[in-house]
């Protein structure tokens, strides 16, 4: 039994499906597509701008809600950032995970810690951390990014997205993904086509797009009161707002929100997470992660599919509302 | 013939049941295209355009906080993409010493240098990032142009992004300048499947 695993997507010819021949194909391309799709199927779990970065020259730390894999995948990190008034100067990437986040006092789990000389002052640093597992149980993961030795450090962007092992023989994955071996069609006696093969095809490409969130909002600060406040009047104040493409998606789509904030006094119901002319939904800036989900109604049509999120945050009189995170997540078929 | 992507609207699919629930099925042309179909679209289907939001808008001291470099994952079958930019200004009829800007945007793959770094002028006022019921501040969502699929520009105008075409997920580093926020769409993919 070989379980193979194409290097890219197969497609097979339109006249293969429709007079397919007494032979192994075209399912067994469809049934290999499915080892590439476990392979390679990969939206980001985290796609993060931090909001005002520019011009550090301490560390910054950032928390962030995810929701990895269930089936306790590899996911590859590629972190952006700029030196700007030294050349070769070493930045530390270190990025933890916990399953339980408690602000202050969460206990992390460390995934990778790597330093990476910058490529010269003001030219941008890609770091690129390979195949690093997230346990499935991970709700949060922080970031903390040195500062340079010298000169200041501007955070442009923080990228994760699967990058599983090889897709190996077994039993089904705790996503409900079910590779492909050959041993059934393969075999001399030629299996009959069993319903199996055919349903495989449709449960396992379901199960791997609803495993792997994909990562719809962000919006990033630091950590604890080094959240943003922004230029904030007392009351609701509205962020400017930003398209989301779901594309060839809806009517109506559901997307999971979560947020971390924190308020120093005043009420708590201080997070407005809603579409343009659309619902919105409340979330409280308890220092916690806190989340629902949000119903947007999709416009335009095709690729361009969109719906415009915007967010509100408010503030109590003689308080600050601090937000430190906010992401939303699309669930296909959701 | 050539085979056309089709990507799937999962929202108004029966993920739950079954392609057949026969026991032993004839390899019937129907059964063997849905089975193609539902992989060869979950791995086609272009992903969520995430909406990123930012202050690249606002200069406190260095002309380099209007710059925001990010990269986006993108789906096998992609030829071109548009971005959506989230513009926060302050009119300049109030803060008159401001000036009439212009966005910057580029993929990696659409080439980052001279006439291919696309130019946006913006007739607002002086880009800053704004709560929403500040006097005088305006803001919207831009979309880049969705026709324009000049390759080889001979000047820096607005256009369709070159985005990797694989058959696999690639990574497309971006840069996009004076904005408040960005997302990216596969605006187009490829005409034949049969070509990656």
């Amino acid at each position: 039994m070989t379980v193979d695993t194409p290097i890219k997507v197969q497609i097979s010819k339109a006249s293969a499906l429709k007079l397919p021949e007494m032979a192994q194909e075209p399912l067994k391309t469809a049934l290999e597509n499915l080892n590439y799709l476990i392979r390679y199927h990969r939206p980001p779990l985290v796609d993060d701008c931090p909001m005002r970065s520019f011009g550090l020259t301490r560390g910054s730390t950032y928390v962030l809600p995810i929701t990895p894999s269930a089936d306790g995948l590899r996911y590859t990190f590629e972190t952006r950032w700029i030196v700007l008034s030294a050349a070769t100067q070493s930045v530390t990437v270190s990025v933890d995970s916990s399953d339980a986040y408690a602000g202050g006092a969460t206990v992390w789990s460390n995934i990778f810690s790597q330093a990476t000389t910058s490529a010269g002052a003001g030219t941008l640093t890609t770091q690129t951390k390979a195949d690093q597992i997230i346990p499935a149980d991970a709700e949060v993961l922080r970031y903390q990014i040195s500062a340079p030795a010298s000169g200041a450090r501007d955070d442009h962007h923080f990228l994760v997205y699967p990058t599983p092992a090889a897709t190996a023989a077994g039993r089904m994955a705790g996503s409900g993904a079910i590779p492909f071996d050959d041993g059934g069609l393969a075999h001399a006696d030629e299996w009959p086509i069993h319903t199996e093969f055919i349903n495989r095809c449709k449960v396992t490409a379901v199960a791997v797009l609803i495993d792997r969130w994909q990562r719809a909002l962000s919006m990033l600060d630091e950590e604890l009161t080094a959240g943003y406040t922004g230029p904030a009047s007392d009351g609701w104040n509205e962020m400017p707002p930003v398209r989301c493409y779901l594309p060839f998606q809806g009517p109506e789509v559901n997307l999971e929100v979560f947020a971390i904030a924190q308020v120093t006094g005043g009420t708590t119901a201080v997070l407005r997470v809603g579409q343009v002319g659309g619902d919105s939904i409340e979330l409280a800036a308890t220092g916690q992660i806190t989340g629902d989900t949000l119903t947007v109604k999709t416009k335009g049509t095709g690729a361009m599919t969109h719906a415009d999120l915007r967010v509100q945050r408010y503030r109590t009189t003689g308080q600050t509302t601090y937000v430190n995170a906010i992401s939303a997540y699309y669930i296909p078929g959701a | 013939m050539a085979r056309q992507p089709s990507p799937k609207n999962y929202a108004s699919a029966d993920l739950s049941s079954a392609i057949t629930d026969e026991a032993t099925p004839a390899a019937e042309a129907m059964l063997l295209a849905s089975a193609d179909a539902w992989v060869v679209q979950a791995a086609i289907t272009p992903y969520c355009g995430c909406a990123r939001m930012f202050d690249s808008t606002t200069k406190v001291s260095a002309n380099t906080e209007f710059d925001r470099y990010f990269a986006v994952v993108v789906a096998p079958g992609a030829v071109y993409g548009r971005m959506a930019l989230s513009r926060a200004a302050i009119e300049n009829s109030v803060w008159p010493g401001g000036w009439i800007f212009a966005h910057e945007a580029w993929t990696n793959d659409g080439g980052t240098t001279g006439n291919d770094v696309i130019n946006l002028p913006t007739p607002m006022g002086s880009t800053f990032y704004r709560d929403l019921g500040y006097f005088g501040e305006q803001r919207d969502i831009k979309e880049t142009s969705g026709t324009n699929d000049d390759n080889a520009p001979s000047d820096n105008v607005d256009r369709l992004f070159e985005l990797q075409t694989s058959g696999i997920p690639t990574v497309e580093p971006c840069y996009v300048s004076k904005v408040a926020g960005v997302s990216l769409a596969v605006s187009h993919l490829v005409a034949d499947l049969e070509t990656l």
